[in-house]
């Protein structure tokens, strides 16, 4: 009688249960599976070593400007940065020289920028946290508000593990 | 005594009582028409042709059969009252015949097809989750009281299926989440990157290209043919045009200075490992000498190279002495 229209649909309706069943047991599977793998991915050397090098290439090249960019205007907040990005005997070498330099640079009014034009890990030992870099940057000088002047530099630079950071310990510039 | 009872009973009784089974039987193969409760309307007919017409009506319930319509309506007031009755005297009446007429043919016939009955409606009522209530109420009575439990609601399969698929849809989604998580990690952002990852591969990039750069910038007067071998065998596409206008001041003159040419690479690290495209920055010490003066230096030179593997090997695509 009333349920007269609804028989025909009947059968399909009775398989939805199981259906739903299964489709539930796959998409749970698929969500184990997938969260293994993603877990494992989290985990995996090979990404992290990935993460690791882009990170020390970034420290190092902000440190190569940051070693590089003096403004006589603020220099001693400059030379502060820079030795930021510096540890071991390179940072003793830049302490040791801060007041000759600041004293060159204030004295010519002297602003220097630096700009990395390319660099590379050419190593990178996570496990001794050691890295080697190297680099291409130029510096635009400009004295005393003059006409600035542009030089090209390369270096080669070894960067240290120290607490968490990478930092330059060498560097070895080289005019071309 | 006993004789005539029964024959009494099996001439008398078993004839009127034999479409009322059979009708509520009936009934239940053809539950859905309600026209089956006409076994109260009609209880004595014992007309085996009715009962035929309505078992051929079965597999068509779902045709609204003019007959069975009126049926139904009649059934509709009379049926409701009695159902309960009907099938209680059916339960009482089999129950007694069981006993007492255990040994007759007549008596036996029915239980087969109660059974044959059973299963079928087994088989629709399990589907029949929307069903009217007088049908559901019946049902404990003329069949197993056990299954009602499951029926009774009239959606539940659906919900139940519909709950599922939910919950399968939003596990589907965390799973597909999972494996973009995964997937952007293993293969986006850095650790789509190779370089110093895959120390093999870096490696043969780096002295692959090292080998390149220092044929291809190094240069005897008297040898010229060596470095346009190099040319060919490390450059393709741009490279080509970039290294001819690179080294055009150098073969201009090299012959009357009597140049020798020799590039050393001192450093070289491997910006970029993708598939098959590498990039490399190298630092380059050009050791120029004029056998023709005696003049003698060397030039340092930084060397960006793009590279792609083609047939096996490394080829220079692209390089420029400053980028950025």
């Amino acid at each position: 009688m009333n349920t007269t229209g609804s028989p025909k649909t009947r059968p399909a309706r009775w398989w939805t249960v199981p259906t739903a069943a299964a489709l539930l047991a796959l998409s749970v599977l698929a969500a184990g599976w997938f969260g293994v793998s993603w877990a494992l991915a989290a985990h995996d050397s090979s990404v992290e070593l990935a993460a690791t090098r882009d990170r020390v290439l970034r420290a190092g090249r902000q440190a190569v400007i940051n070693y590089n960019s003096i403004d006589h205007n603020r220099a001693q907040r400059d030379m502060d940065r820079a030795l930021r990005g510096t540890t071991g005997p390179l940072r003793d070498v830049l302490e040791n020289s801060r007041e000759q330099r600041v004293g060159q640079i204030t004295e010519k009014k002297a602003v220097m920028r630096a700009k990395v034009l390319d660099a590379a890990l050419t190593e990178l030992n996570v496990r001794a946290g050691k890295a080697r870099m190297i680099a291409g940057y130029k510096i635009t000088r400009t004295l005393d508000g003059g006409k600035p002047s542009t030089s090209r530099w390369r270096v080669r630079v070894e960067l240290t593990r120290t607490d968490q950071k990478w930092k330059m310990s060498r560097m070895t510039p080289t005019a071309l | 005594m006993n004789v005539p009872r029964r024959a009494a009973r099996s001439r008398g009784d078993a004839p009127s009582r034999k479409p009322r089974v059979a009708g509520t039987r009936n009934r239940a193969s053809a539950r859905e028409e309600a026209g089956t409760r006409e076994n109260g309307v009609r209880p004595a007919e014992g007309e085996t042709a009715p009962e035929e017409e309505r078992d051929t009506d079965v597999p068509e319930r779902h045709r609204p059969d003019p007959e069975t319509l009126t049926d139904a309506g009649e059934a509709e007031e009379a049926g409701n009252s009695d159902e309960h009755g009907n099938s209680d005297e059916h339960a009482r009446g089999s129950s007694t015949r069981d006993e007492e007429d255990s040994g007759t043919p007549e008596a036996v016939t029915p239980e087969p097809s109660e059974a044959e009955w059973d299963s079928e409606r087994a088989e629709d009522s399990e589907v029949d989750a929307v069903e009217t209530g007088e049908d559901t109420a019946a049902r404990p009575t003329a069949g197993g009281s056990g299954r009602g439990g499951w029926f009774a609601p009239s959606s539940r399969p659906t919900t139940v299926a519909a709950v599922l698929l939910v919950l399968a849809l939003g596990i589907a989604g965390l799973a597909y989440w999972f494996h973009e998580e995964a997937h952007s990690l293993r293969h986006e952002g850095p650790a789509a990157n190779e370089a110093l990852v895959d120390e093999a591969a870096t490696s043969e990039v780096k002295g692959r290209i090292s080998t390149a750069v220092e044929k291809l910038f190094s240069y005897d007067y008297s040898n010229v043919e060596k470095t346009d071998k190099a040319a060919e065998k490390f450059l393709t596409d741009e490279a080509v045009e970039q290294y001819e206008t690179m080294f055009e001041t150098v073969r201009e003159q090299a012959p009357e200075q009597k140049m020798v040419l020799t590039s050393t690479v001192t450093n070289a690290g491997v910006t970029l490992l993708q598939d098959d495209r590498a990039e490399v920055l190298l630092f380059v010490n050009q050791d120029a000498t004029s056998t023709a003066n005696g003049k003698s230096g060397v030039y340092p030179a930084q060397l960006t190279v793009r590279a792609q593997k083609r047939d096996g090997t490394w080829k220079i695509t692209d390089m420029s002495q400053f980028s950025g």
